[in-house]
């Protein structure tokens, strides 16, 4: 024993130093073609200036980031099949989610199966955590909050009656779900109308079944095609409610442009917004340097890969390893601030500490209308039409 | 143990197979025999034992604590909740929004918003459902407590499918709201994990140190433990120093080990004195264990013992090793037991005798272990045995063989033994016959009583001689002298009683005949006696008869006929004359000397006996006497004849004590030869006794000729008289039938044969020539003086001279002085001095041509025939008449040899 013990501290030792030089790898799918192409770009940037930024401040634990980075095509298949590739073939160290709550779910499973920890900086339906994944960590508020704040909105405007509209996946469900739910906490009463599938473009005879429900309120569940093709059936149709809603469109700057004056009104659910209003901790800095390296503004979505990276790098600093299973007990446990906001997951993995805010286009630009705290600028309620 | 050889499991004397002889190692113990292992399974036992139970305490601590606990916890997160909606509350009254629809329906949507928040931040579940009914508000978690009723206020346990909760539920009133929390139990589920895998590991350490302990205890327990049962393997005694428990056991078992030696040690002395051994077979390990004592019963040493075949199988004597094989080979195969007793030969010649007894010990399942035993040397006790049986053979052939029956019965008068003579004599099949039946089956009454009454006795050790009638199983009568003597135990205690029956009816008979014989001798002892008497008697009254008769007739002669005293003297000479036929029957009577059978007359004896017999018979019985065949001679003694009648009329007499008849005849009769059975062929007279008595009883008949046997009271009668008849009978050549009736009376028939006719005696002739004196000097010996005056007087009256003298040495003297003088000598015979006998044998000596004629009075000792051989030329007896003695002269001197028959016998007139 006298013997071993120097011996087994010093190759410790050197391992320890050997491995300052090896980078941490940490492997992931994007979807850089197909549906969530312009969602998945957003995020590989910012992943790409979060990986940039530590490598910079010295890495995780002294090892320095390297992502490996694959395209999922958007299809869940895909998806799931490179994340094995990832862990059993090029044996990356982490991983980090992909976008959309399809492919995230696809990719859990296997990170579920390998015991990789993964947060999922790209997905909120509220049906991943309702399925006993234990490595599975939610970033983004789960889909049954995306509408509260609309709704609240409704309550104060008056508007007691809505009709809810969405796409068959389970980000559509899920956010029509819960909006139907929290419309009950606060009294308004909902016309549901069952999903149509998604991809279809021609959303008449849904909106007309809400219509003729008696809603004075739309909420039309779905990305952003669902949103663009539901103003376009709302113009079909001759309808203008009192509020239209659609949670991911018209967050995005493309909404607008695609638009033009039909996406003035339109309420939307955003994950981040840089707002001067906003002084989330830096949230401005990474606006400026993701603005200054892509030419552009950030969307939530690479707020939201940014903050993955902040709370991984939060995580391993505070659990001092890159050890799996310990990353997992750190990031169950963890209460950290990203630029994104607060996180905090609940024994389930489901972020909780997180909350959206609701934005509408106003005079061509979107405005944070919810919650009042931080709002730019106050809900704007068009005159019930004349029927 | 002495020697030790290892041996095949079967090696039977003559078994196959090959046979090793190696000396037996020691046996390896299997490691679950350690102590290594003894001493750690305890610990193991112990440790799991009570981990179990401290297992359980923990458990159920800790159960109790963790449950506590979260329903604590659980009231504490209702409380809070109730908190978080009395801030929603609170809100909307600060804001001066009471009342406000729009404002209120806000603040409950997020309060609510926050009630979901808090349950998922802590991973509770729950509900709140408003009062108005609907679906619920909010619901985290708690699809299973759909229709499950909460008690409003505590926390209660549930169970949910197959998960437990706690549950509690409270209502929030301003709003109208059941909020119902729910835990999941399944933290405490790993709390229950958490202990589980603690105690695994503790449990693991603690069985761990434990049983490393207990190792270490079985290492350090080695050295002593080794310390001690090396030497002892070895047979020394232990001397370990260290460990004060084992030190002291080391002493303790050197102890033990010492008192075993010394044990071991009598043992081999104990065995060597009874001479016996053991042996050991262990037939697994094929090893066979000698004693000390059965090596030396082989005559063997240890390095000779050589394997256990080889020893069967030269040792053993060879006649016997077929048996010996076969036992053993019985016993292995567990048919037989092994006992058996069989003679061996040891190396040095000597034939020893084994008695062997040993067992086989089997396993459970049957397969045979080892075989133990003795080899026991009986030879000295089986010599002993053998001259025992021998003896025994002997005294048994003693007993069985013996003429004397021998009974023996033991104290309870069971019957033990009875010889084979004991069941002749008592005519039983056999000895359990006797053993079966009582005593009186086999013993006359009496002697039944009288052995009863002898029991006693026997019991008081005594023995006793006694007379015993058997009465046989098949009728026999048996006299026997039983010598009985008790048998006594080592303290003199009563065993039994035996019996030794000698036989001894025959003896009795002997005796009876020898006293017969002696009353007999007695008898004619005292009819000899009688008959000196009478003789004497005889003699002197002849002496007396003989002067009167003689001068009688001298006075008769000198008186002229026709004188009333010549009338008057020959009456005198009549009465005289009856006299001396008076003295003659006596004397006939008394007559002893042994008579030569001769032609008897038959009606003249018989007649003269009933003249004696009739005076003894009462007067009440009559006597007819009809014998008159004048042909009647037989051939007999009158003594004989005398004693036929005698006899036969006293026992008449004795059968009529009332009197009657008594007839007595006699007639011819003539047997063919081969008719009867007891009488030749020929002529015979029968002589026919017959009374009116009593008669005699039938079944007394066939006895009646047994001496002694009479019927007759004691003094009346010896029980001679028939038995006397029937001898004289048959010494006769004759034969005694006796015919009776009871009560009518008794015919006694006695058969005596017919004379010969050429031996009958002439018949009295005329008178005899008497001789003119001639002038012969005779010399006259008579020491009577009156009887020596008469003859003088009537010899000298015929012309003789006379010289009388008065003894015989006086006749010698006289003889000598004048030679050639005396022409005759006339002596008497009995005399003082010489007698008249002597006096003629030195005559016929001297003067072989002197005649002399020899006179005598009495005749028990003189017949003619003796009187002639003598020398005499006649024998005259007295009282003789002058006729017969001049008669007699007369023949003398003419040289006439013989006797005259008067003088011999007279027709009784």
């Amino acid at each position: 024993m006298r013997l071993i013990a120097p011996v087994a501290i010093a190759v410790a030792l050197a391992a320890a130093w050997a491995n300052a030089a090896e980078p941490v790898r940490i492997g992931l799918t994007l979807s850089q073609t197909g549906t969530y192409a312009p969602m998945g770009a957003m995020q590989r940037r910012g992943y790409e200036l979060w990986q940039r930024e530590v490598n910079a401040r010295g890495g995780l634990l002294g090892r320095p980031v390297e992502l490996v980075l694959h395209d999922d095509r958007s299809k869940p298949e895909a998806a799931r099949a490179l994340y094995a590739e990832l862990i059993d073939a090029h044996r990356v160290d982490l991983v980090f989610g992909p976008y959309s709550s399809a492919l995230t779910e696809a990719a859990a499973e296997v990170a579920e199966a390998r015991h990789y920890p993964m947060l999922a900086a790209g997905a909120s339906a509220e049906s991943l955590w309702e399925r006993g994944h234990r490595y599975l960590f939610g970033v983004y508020t789960t889909t049954d909050r995306y509408a509260v704040g609309f709704l609240e909105l409704l309550v104060g405007a008056g508007i007691d009656r809505v009709g809810i509209v969405s796409a068959d996946d389970s980000f559509s469900v899920g956010v029509a779900d819960g909006a139907e739910r929290w419309a009950a906490r606060f009294g308004v009463k909902v016309t549901r109308v069952p999903p149509f599938p998604k991809g279809q473009t021609d959303l008449t005879a849904p909106l007309a079944t809400a219509r003729a429900g008696g809603a004075r309120a739309l909420l039309v569940c779905g990305h952003f095609d669902e949103a663009v093709n539901g103003v376009r059936a709302l113009e079909k149709l001759g309808w203008r409610p009192e509020a239209y809603f659609s949670p991911v469109g018209p967050a995005l700057r493309e909404y607008g442009q695609r638009l033009g004056a039909a996406a003035e009104g339109a309420f939307s659910t955003s994950q981040w917004v840089n707002h001067e209003r906003l002084p989330l901790p830096g949230s401005a800095a990474f606006h400026r340097a993701f603005a200054a390296t892509y030419g552009e503004p950030p969307s939530y979505h690479a707020a939201a890969a940014y903050a993955a990276g902040q709370i991984l790098e939060a995580a391993v600093a505070r659990a001092g390893s890159l050890e799996r299973e310990t990353l997992r007990d750190t990031l169950g446990a963890l209460n950290a601030t990203s630029i994104l906001g607060r996180y905090g997951v609940d024994p389930t993995g489901r972020q909780v500490r997180h909350f959206v805010l609701t934005l509408q286009w106003q005079g061509g630009k979107q405005e944070v209308t919810w919650p009042d705290e931080l709002r730019t600028a106050p809900p704007r309620f068009p005159p019930a039409p004349a029927r | 143990m002495a020697g030790r050889v290892t041996d095949r499991p079967t090696p039977l004397p003559a078994g196959p197979g090959p046979v090793t002889n190696s000396v037996g190692t020691r046996r390896k113990l299997p490691l679950w025999r350690s102590l290594a292992v003894w001493t750690t399974l305890p610990v193991l036992a112990v440790a799991l034992a009570s981990g179990a139970g401290l297992y359980g305490l923990v458990h159920r601590s800790v159960d109790r604590f963790a449950l506590e606990q979260l329903r604590r916890e659980t009231e504490v997160y209702a409380r809070d909740l109730y908190t978080l909606c009395e801030q929603g509350y609170d809100g909307v009254l600060r804001a001066g929004a009471l009342g406000d629809p729009r404002s209120e329906a806000v603040a409950r949507g997020r309060t609510l918003g926050e009630v979901e928040d808090f349950l998922r931040q802590r991973g509770l579940g729950g509900r709140v459902a408003s009062r108005d009914g609907g679906a619920p508000l909010v619901e985290v978690d708690a699809q299973a407590l759909a229709g499950v009723e909460i008690v409003a206020g505590a926390v209660s346990g549930l169970e949910l499918g197959n998960r437990r909760y706690l549950a509690t539920r409270f209502s929030y009133e301003p709003w109208g709201w059941e909020v119902t929390v729910l835990r999941d139990l399944a933290e405490y589920a790993a709390l229950h994990q958490e202990v589980r895998g603690s105690y695994l590991g503790v449990g693991t350490w603690a069985l761990a140190t434990g049983l490393a302990v207990s190792l270490l205890i079985g290492l350090l327990l080695r050295r002593p433990v080794r310390a001690i049962l090396g030497p002892l393997a070895a047979g020394e005694r232990p001397t370990y120093r260290g460990i004060a428990e084992f030190e002291h056991l080391s002493e303790t078992v050197g102890r033990i080990v010492e008192s075993a030696r010394d044990k071991a040690k009598e043992l081999a002395e104990a065995q060597r004195l009874a001479h016996l051994g053991h042996w050991r077979w262990d037939l697994v390990a094929g090893t066979v264990d000698w004693s000390d004592e059965l090596l030396r019963i082989f005559g063997i040493g240890p390095p000779a013992a050589g394997d256990f075949s080889e020893v069967l199988r030269s040792r053993v004597h060879p006649e016997e090793a077929a048996r010996v094989r076969e036992a053993l080979r019985a016993a292995l195969r567990g048919t037989a037991p092994f006992d058996l007793a069989f003679r061996i030969v040891r190396p040095d010649g000597a034939t020893r005798v084994l008695d062997c007894t040993a067992e086989v010990r089997r396993a459970p399942e049957g397969r045979a272990l080892f075989m133990a035993g003795t080899a026991h040397d009986v030879t000295e006790r089986h010599t002993a045995e053998a001259a025992l049986k021998a003896n025994e053979v002997r005294f048994r052939a003693l007993a069985e063989h013996s003429e004397a029956g021998i009974w023996q019965i033991d104290a309870a008068e069971e019957t033990r033994y009875v010889n084979p003579a004991m069941c002749r004599m008592l005519e039983a099949d056999g000895p359990e016959e006797v053993a079966r039946l009582p005593l009186s089956a086999f013993f006359s009454p009496a002697a039944v009583a009288r052995m009863a009454a002898e029991v006693p006795a026997r019991r008081r050790g005594e023995s006793g001689t006694y007379e015993v009638e058997i009465l046989g199983r098949r009728g026999g009568r048996r006299v026997a002298m039983l010598s009985a003597s008790p048998l006594l135990g080592p303290d003199r205690e009563f065993q039994g009683t035996m019996g030794t029956f000698i036989e001894t009816t025959e003896l009795r008979r002997l005796e009876a005949e020898r006293r017969a014989l002696e009353e007999q001798v007695r008898q004619k002892q005292k009819l000899e006696s009688l008959g000196v008497l009478a003789g004497g008697i005889a003699h002197d009254l002849n002496n007396t008869l003989t002067p009167i008769i003689g001068f009688a007739e001298l006075a008769a002669e000198d008186t002229p006929a026709g004188s009333p005293n010549r009338q008057r003297l020959g009456r005198v000479v009549g009465a005289a004359e009856r006299a001396r036929d008076l003295v003659h029957q006596i004397l006939v009577f008394a007559r002893q000397s042994k008579e030569e059978a001769r032609p008897v007359h038959l009606t003249t004896e018989v007649q003269a006996a009933l003249a004696l017999v009739r005076a003894t018979l009462p007067s009440s019985i009559r006597l007819e006497s009809p014998v008159e065949a004048e042909d009647a001679w037989v051939h007999a003694t009158p003594t004989a004849l005398h004693q036929i009648v005698t006899n036969l009329c006293t026992n008449a007499g004795h059968a009529m004590p009332q009197g009657g008849r008594l007839r007595v005849a006699g007639t011819p009769v003539h047997v063919e030869e081969g008719d009867d059975p007891e009488l030749a062929g020929g002529d015979y007279l029968c002589l026919i006794v017959e009374d009116t008595g009593c008669g005699i009883p039938p079944e007394v008949l066939p006895r009646i000729f047994e001496p002694f046997f009479t019927t007759k009271g004691v003094g009346e009668g010896t029980g001679m008289g028939l038995s006397v008849v029937h001898g004289i009978a048959r010494d006769l050549g004759g034969a005694v039938r006796v015919e009776s009736t009871l009560g009518q009376g008794t015919r006694v028939r006695v058969w005596l044969p017919r004379a010969d006719q050429d031996l009958l005696p002439l018949p009295a002739g005329e008178e005899p020539t008497v001789h003119a004196g001639a002038n012969a000097c005779i010399l006259l010996v008579e020491d009577e003086e009156l009887l020596r005056e008469f003859w003088t007087e009537a010899l000298t009256r015929r012309g003789y001279r006379v010289e009388g003298v008065s003894c015989a040495e006086e006749a010698l003297e006289r003889l000598d002085a004048v030679p050639g003088e005396i022409d005759l000598v006339i002596t008497d015979h009995t005399m003082p001095g010489m007698s008249g006998a002597v006096l003629v044998e030195r005559l016929a000596q001297s003067r072989p041509a002197l005649p002399v004629i020899l006179c005598t009075g009495f005749t028990a000792d003189l017949t003619p025939e003796k009187a002639r051989a003598l020398g005499a030329r006649a024998l005259l007896h007295k009282p003789v008449g002058s006729r017969e003695l001049l008669a007699a002269v007369g023949s003398a001197l003419a040289g006439e040899v013989g006797e005259h028959p008067a003088a011999e016998d007279h027709p009784g007139s």
